[in-house]
């Protein structure tokens, strides 16, 4: 597979397209997952996506196999994204039965069910849409670190990598992500009130 | 037993595994006594819970076909971009990589004649890869063939000489002359009063690149337009010195721009490729080049020119982009 990926990435640097293709096929999934969840909707996802996997593609002969060909795809998937979002600041305020959009079809939130335990809470689809949206109004540089370590499961050593800061600075980032996360969220779900305290 | 402060300031790396026994006892002690860095701890472990259960959705249907058709445009696009630039006569004016003047205007700002010599000799250095690479490019490229050797023509001065890199950085510091005519010489750039001298016109700039197929894109999409526009703004005092150079270039080709700029002032700075996407492009200097150049030196400058290794900033950045192309500002600053 290495040798493979050697050949493949030889044959990509001079424009083959398929070469391309198969290099990133098996991050694709993840390029479109972690821009999903830092935009919060199916559309701007997908686009963007296709722009950083246009943009690898345009720099590809470039590429120096410094780092890994993993480390290169996400660096330039979380800069493509954390420019879009630089860009375009998310301004949106989120009320507590705002319509989201993120999964099927629109639905109000409203929190109900007071007697499910926690874990049954977490699996809830409601639940995991008000987390996204709570996701998406935090600033870019706490947005990004969340969705890498928490979501994506990457180290901070990854992170650190993508995000071109030393691993201390992605360590209180995301402190401060999850706390500002956590209060953002305690107003809206009863997942984090004090009967989750066991 | 440590404060609340220092505890919750533990939880996430606590819940991330990242703290040593110690560390870890600490928090699991003050957990036990203080009911409100429990809650603090709970709510923030079922957070995090909460975002690994969040999970990965599929792609969507159609993403791979759409983004194979985009992948063809670009590809398309670019081949006749190339058709059209072979036909444009100004790519017979051969003007600058800005690398190089960057090059100058650092050697201006040092006014170190150390650095300055071997700037001059890794200039000829390049030369030499170029006219040795020449040959094998124009068998490659039969569409460059013909502006090549309008090209050629063009750079007649410049010398060939097959002496390989590694003597040539060994003797730099004794090579002082520029061997390209009719072009403004590093010497003409190197007196320290500066600003007045700064290049006018294209023409006016040295020409220089690492290898011909690098120099023959960002030439032809320097010359896209056929008036590309540069702007300068200069100006010193006593202790800094500052410039900014913009123009515009097609974004297509950013990264062989970037890696031009790379090649040509790697004896000065670091470019990091991988930041092209940001709005920022590229913060590295000197810094990591630093022992290289103090190896180079005497003794007696020695002082001096780790100052002034120190002191100075090279930023490039993108501060205007569109879809067709991206405006670049490079800046260096003597602190």
């Amino acid at each position: 597979m290495v040798e493979n990926e050697k050949l493949y990435l030889k044959r990509a640097k001079k424009g083959d397209i398929e070469a391309f293709e198969i290099l990133v096929q098996s991050h694709q999934k993840r390029i479109y997952n972690i821009a999903l969840r830092l935009l919060g909707n199916r559309e701007d996802a997908m686009d963007l996506a296709q722009e950083a996997l246009i943009k690898m593609y345009k720099s590809i002969s470039k590429f120096k196999e410094e780092s890994s060909l993993s480390t290169w795809i996400y660096r330039i998937t979380t800069n493509v994204c954390l420019d879009h979002l630089r860009k375009y600041k998310n301004k949106k305020e989120i009320s507590i039965d705002e319509k989201l959009e993120l999964d099927e079809g629109e639905v109000n939130i409203q929190i109900e069910d007071n007697s499910s335990r926690p874990d049954k809470i977490l699996e809830r689809n409601e639940t995991k849409r008000i987390i996204n949206q709570a996701i998406v109004s935090l600033s870019p540089d706490q947005r990004i670190v969340i969705v890498l370590k928490d979501i994506q499961g990457f180290s901070y050593e990854e992170i650190s990598e993508y995000i071109k800061v030393p691993i201390g600075t992605v360590k209180s980032r995301l402190n401060r992500a999850r706390l500002s996360l956590k209060e953002m969220l305690k107003k809206r779900l009863e997942l984090l009130n004090d009967r989750s305290v066991k | 037993m440590k404060a609340c402060g220092d505890i919750r300031e533990l939880i996430t790396l606590y819940l991330d595994n990242d703290l040593n026994k110690y560390e870890k006892i600490a928090v699991e002690e003050h957990l036990l006594n203080c009911p409100d860095c429990k809650v603090e701890f709970e709510e923030i472990k079922i957070l995090v819970k909460a975002c690994e259960n969040i999970g990965d959705e599929e792609v969507q249907s159609g993403f791979t076909q759409s983004l194979h058709n985009k992948l063809v445009n670009e590809n398309n696009a670019e081949q006749n971009d190339n058709k059209l630039i072979y036909k444009n006569k100004y790519f017979r004016v051969i003007t600058s990589i800005a690398a190089i003047f960057l090059l100058v205007v650092f050697i201006r700002g040092t006014n170190f004649y150390k650095i300055h010599s071997y700037v001059n000799s890794l200039m000829n250095m390049e030369n030499e890869n170029e006219s040795a690479d020449n040959n094998e490019y124009d068998k490659k490229s039969k569409n460059a063939l013909k502006d090549k050797e309008v090209f050629d023509d063009d750079t007649t001065s410049t010398p060939t000489s097959s002496e390989p890199k590694e003597t040539m950085k060994n003797e730099v510091v004794e090579s002082t002359k520029s061997p390209i005519k009719d072009t403004p010489t590093l010497e003409e750039y190197s007196d320290n009063e500066v600003t007045t001298d700064v290049p006018k016109s294209l023409s006016d700039i040295l020409i220089q690149s690492d290898t011909p197929e690098v120099e023959e894109k960002f030439i032809r999409n320097l010359l896209q337009n056929d008036n590309v526009k540069i702007d300068y703004e200069s100006n010193q005092n006593d202790n800094s010195y500052y410039l900014v150079l913009k123009f515009k270039y097609e974004n297509r080709n950013y990264a062989n721009f970037i890696n031009s700029v790379n090649q040509n002032i790697k004896a000065n700075m670091v470019i990091k490729e991988e930041n092209i996407d940001s709005d920022l492009i590229v913060i590295e200097s000197l810094e990591e080049q630093k022992e290289y150049y103090e190896s180079l030196l005497n003794s007696e400058n020695e002082e001096y020119i780790k100052e002034t290794i120190k002191e100075i900033d090279v930023n490039i950045s993108a501060i205007k982009s569109n879809k067709y192309y991206t405006e670049v500002k490079i800046e260096l600053r003597k602190n």
